[in-house]
């Protein structure tokens, strides 16, 4: 029922606020910078030229690249669906002691920083490693880095929908006559297909604009449209070339979000804030006991080895352990401002960075959530398209585009608008589903005690949103902590953050320079660990959509 | 006492009311009853506020509630589902109303252990309403709708989602609280045996309009027309000529109470059946089924013609023996 009231002043300025700051914030720091690299692409000497375009064809390195992106991101996707599937159902279906535990901790490498997880395969799979084997600069170490990244996509997605499912459905299947396998495939699976459709267009989107991973495992042999972007404009300068690439990019991630949103809509019915009515139960027998604790175990030895190497090198002193490599942190080197004050930089940056995507952010949800209309739902495509356009496009966006009127290039405030336009999409799509979750009944309720609508608003939806706020807080400080693409391009050499000081470290040669790696990188993880805490804690339920 | 005239609702081509009149007298319990999809959420949510009818006019006392706010009508409303807030305690959710109204902390509460005692809840204060079970929610929803004393309360289907020991024992303690406390009741339901057990009057509604309004005894000993009849479940209807008081139809001649003649249709309400040998109507029993207090009998009668009757004396005839049945004419209602 939607509240038929008259349109008063107040109510229209308010609208034009909630259209105003977010849309001015997105145009200019996104859709001028896009537009620009747009301009640099189509435009040479003031005529226009596919020049850019017919660069990127003829040239082999760079047809390789962009179709090295795609099959590796379709590679990526399937084998993350196959390999979390499992892991998905134990966690729908199964009560075990630890499962929150367990379920936060699937969490942390999706939000771990991506040079964090390269660093760490770097140390599991590099020379020296624990294996023995090298997989350096092979697609194995890529492909095994994108499902470790985003096994929890397909686990709580998938897992999150599973949990939904009434069992008796496929109880009743099997009452029928259908095998294990055939109530999977003609009951459970088609019930699970939007859910799937959604992961896997989140799990496609991410490794389609890998960046990060691809650099540090992926070395000169692999590159990825979005390493190209990269490379052209920092290593051959050639600002032309780059922009075509960002432009074939975008056109690619925009059909696919085009196809996500849609899915996105469709799903998005009324639901209740109630507790989900837990249909988990303790495996019984020996076989779902070890179905439950077998795919525990692969998860807790995927997901945890890399990161367990990733901190025992961080100890590692010569042939025994030692705090030396966090030590030397403080200490400058020929070229780098001492790493310790990474810390400082990433640590501000986040704060800027949170306290503008919650604003901006809020904003945006509620004008998405309260006003359903054309408007409001293009206003959501043009939200998610920072998610989808690289963070690298947007950093180099800012690079060819900020420098009129006045130039932003080199000012700090930068980094955490940057990292703020990635975590707008977050912020809004954690709250917009509880904005809208909180049913209109309620709200009637609080009417009919004799609230008036401001009333209402502060005393029923602001409480029910503030979780998702705080939620939306830690996504936006993770985010922060760990971006790195649009980094590289606009932080100043003399104030790197975290990831920007740890992808230097591990550029250098030497022993000293891998271990302070290590040591930094183990440091970004604790800093996002506690972030994700902190969204674990007043996530409710299966609240938003990550 | 609220009286609304003429209310219509609209949604799109669908017409959910159509020119309701209604009045709920001071102190009185009225049961709205329909089937689903009848109008009758939509009438409670007009009288409500929530709602804006396209036609019609509300009055309270003489006075216009048509201006009149939602959250200033001074009426409780207890949902379907209860739309208990999630985000607030038992307590929190009970004084909700008691705050909107400005009441001080000490009064707020006194009325809080007030009202949870009433509903038998005493010492929730402090409870998650996630953790109620279905029973303790509805008691909250109810109890949050009673503690700012509205002047009136309505109630929509309110242990509709309750299982049915549960459904019986509430019906009884929600008649007691109200006429006890001599609340100014409106209460929706589908349910007629909940409707007769509770309400000093009912509104029988179809298709947005009402279809017959009375007392529980004048709604049941005389439904206006086959629809209201059937509703009720009274499926005994037939064709029948009458002449000096007596009905001629298909399957037998027998007495009925009026003056009435000519071509008509009758229902012969189920409690109306007895087993004699002195019985004008012969029949085969075709079905029998125990139901507590008495046996409800299929009787096919003439050219297949089922018979539903509840027979409560003994000895009851058992499936396939021929019985002659004698019918009380009070029993007969003339339909049209």
């Amino acid at each position: 029922m939607i509240d038929q009231q008259p349109p008063n002043r107040r109510s229209r300025v308010g609208r034009l606020v909630l259209i105003a700051v977010p849309l001015s914030f997105l145009g200019y720091f996104f859709l001028y910078p896009v537009a620009s690299i747009l301009g640099i692409s189509l435009f040479r000497e003031g005529g226009f030229s596919f020049s850019a375009f017919s660069a990127v064809a003829s040239r082999a390195s760079l047809r390789g690249a962009i179709w090295f992106t795609v099959w590796q991101a379709v590679a990526s996707t399937l084998l993350t669906l196959v390999v979390a599937m499992p892991a998905a159902y134990v966690f729908a279906r199964f009560s075990f002691p630890g499962k929150n535990f367990f379920r936060a901790a699937i969490t942390v490498p999706f939000v771990l920083p991506t040079v964090v997880v390269g660093a760490a395969y770097l140390a599991l799979l590099g020379p020296n490693g624990p294996l023995g084997i090298d997989l350096r600069h092979t697609i194995w170490a890529i492909l095994i880095a994108h499902v470790f990244y985003n096994y929890a996509v397909v686990v709580r997605t998938v897992g999150g929908l599973w949990a939904h499912l009434d069992p008796r459905l496929e109880e009743a299947a099997r009452m029928l006559g259908a095998s294990r396998w055939r109530t999977f495939r003609e009951v459970s699976l088609p019930l699970l297909r939007p859910a799937i459709a959604a992961a896997a267009s989140i799990v496609f989107l991410f490794t389609f604009t890998s960046f990060g991973v691809i650099l540090i495992l992926g070395g000169f042999e692999y590159s990825t449209i979005e390493v190209e972007i990269w490379r052209q404009t920092t290593a051959f300068l050639d600002l032309p070339v780059a922009g075509a690439l960002a432009v074939l990019q975008l056109v690619g991630i925009s059909s696919i979000l085009v196809a996500y949103s849609r899915y996105q809509e469709r799903r998005s019915v009324e639901q209740q804030l109630r507790p989900v009515i837990e249909i988990a139960r303790l495996p019984s027998g020996w076989r779902e006991a070890g179905l439950v604790w077998g795919v525990l175990g692969f998860t807790g030895l995927f997901l945890g080895a890399p990161l367990a190497v990733l901190v025992g090198r961080s100890l590692r002193v010569g042939d025994g352990y030692g705090l030396d490599a966090y030590r030397s942190l403080g200490k400058a080197t020929a070229t780098l401002v001492p790493p310790v004050e990474a810390i400082g930089n990433s640590a501000l940056f986040a704060a800027a960075a949170m306290a503008i995507a919650l604003i901006v952010g809020t904003m945006a949800a509620t004008l998405i959530a309260y006003h359903r209309n054309a408007i409001s739902r293009s206003f959501d495509v043009l939200l998610m398209l920072p998610l989808g356009t690289s963070a690298v496009t947007i950093g180099f966006g800012f690079l060819v585009a900020l420098d009129a009127p006045i130039d932003l290039r080199t000012a700090p405030i930068l980094v955490p608008i940057a990292h703020a336009l990635v975590a707008i999409p977050f912020v809004v799509r954690t709250e917009v589903p509880v904005m809208r979750s909180v049913r209109t009944r309620l709200r009637e309720a609080g009417a009919v005690l004799g609230a008036p609508p401001a009333r209402v608003w502060r005393e029923i939806d602001l409480p029910l949103i503030f979780r998702a706020m705080l939620v939306g807080a830690g996504f936006a400080l993770a985010i922060s902590l760990g971006e790195f693409g649009a980094t590289s391009f606009i932080a100043r050499p003399d104030a790197p953050t975290l990831p920007v000081a740890i992808f230097r470290l591990l550029g250098r040669a030497g022993a000293a320079n891998f271990s302070q790696a290590m040591a930094l990188s183990t440091v970004l993880m604790g800093m996002t660990a506690v972030s994700i805490l902190a969204i674990e804690r007043f996530r409710i339920g299966q609240m938003g959509e990550f | 006492m609220l009286e609304a005239t003429d209310l219509s609702v609209r949604f799109g081509d669908k017409i959910a009311l159509d020119s309701v009149n209604l009045t709920v007298a001071d102190g009185e319990v009225l049961a709205v009853l329909g089937p689903s999809g009848s109008g009758k959420t939509t009438l409670l949510r007009v009288i409500a506020g929530l709602q804006t009818p396209d036609t019609g006019s509300l009055w309270w006392d003489g006075q216009s509630l048509d201006r009149v706010a939602a959250h200033e009508r001074g009426f409780g409303l207890m949902f379907q589902d209860y739309a208990l807030f999630p985000h607030r305690t038992v307590g929190g959710n009970v004084v909700f109303g008691l705050r909107m109204a400005g009441w001080s902390d000490g009064r707020i509460r006194e009325r809080l252990a007030e009202v949870l005692d009433w509903v038998g809840l005493p010492g929730y204060e402090d409870r998650s309403v996630g953790n109620l079970s279905g029973g303790e929610q509805q008691r909250v929803a109810l109890a949050r709708a009673l503690a700012p004393a509205p002047r009136m309360l309505m109630l929509d289907e309110p242990v509709g989602s309750l299982d049915r020991g549960l459904r019986e024992r509430l019906v009884g303690e929600l008649r007691h609280l109200f006429v006890d406390r001599g609340i100014t009741t409106l209460y929706v339901t589908h349910d007629q045996e909940e409707a007769f057990g509770l309400a000093d009057r009912i509104v029988i509604m179809r298709d947005g309009s009402v279809a017959q309004e009375g007392t529980p005894e004048q709604v049941w000993r005389n439904p206006a027309g086959e629809w209201v009849a059937r509703f009720l479940g009274f499926d005994n209807i037939t064709d029948a000529v009458i002449t000096s008081g007596a009905a001629d139809t298909s399957f037998g001649r027998f007495g009925i109470a009026g003056a009435a003649s000519g071509s008509h249709r009758l229902v012969i309400r189920p409690d109306g059946f007895t087993v004699s040998t002195a019985g004008t109507i012969r029949g085969k029993v075709v079905t029998r089924s125990f139901r507590g207090g008495h046996y409800h009998l299929q009787v096919e009668a003439g050219a297949g013609v089922l018979l539903e009757m509840e027979i409560d004396e003994h000895p009851v005839p058992a499936v396939g023996q021929t019985v002659m049945l004698d019918i009380d004419p009070e029993a007969v209602v003339i339909l049209d």
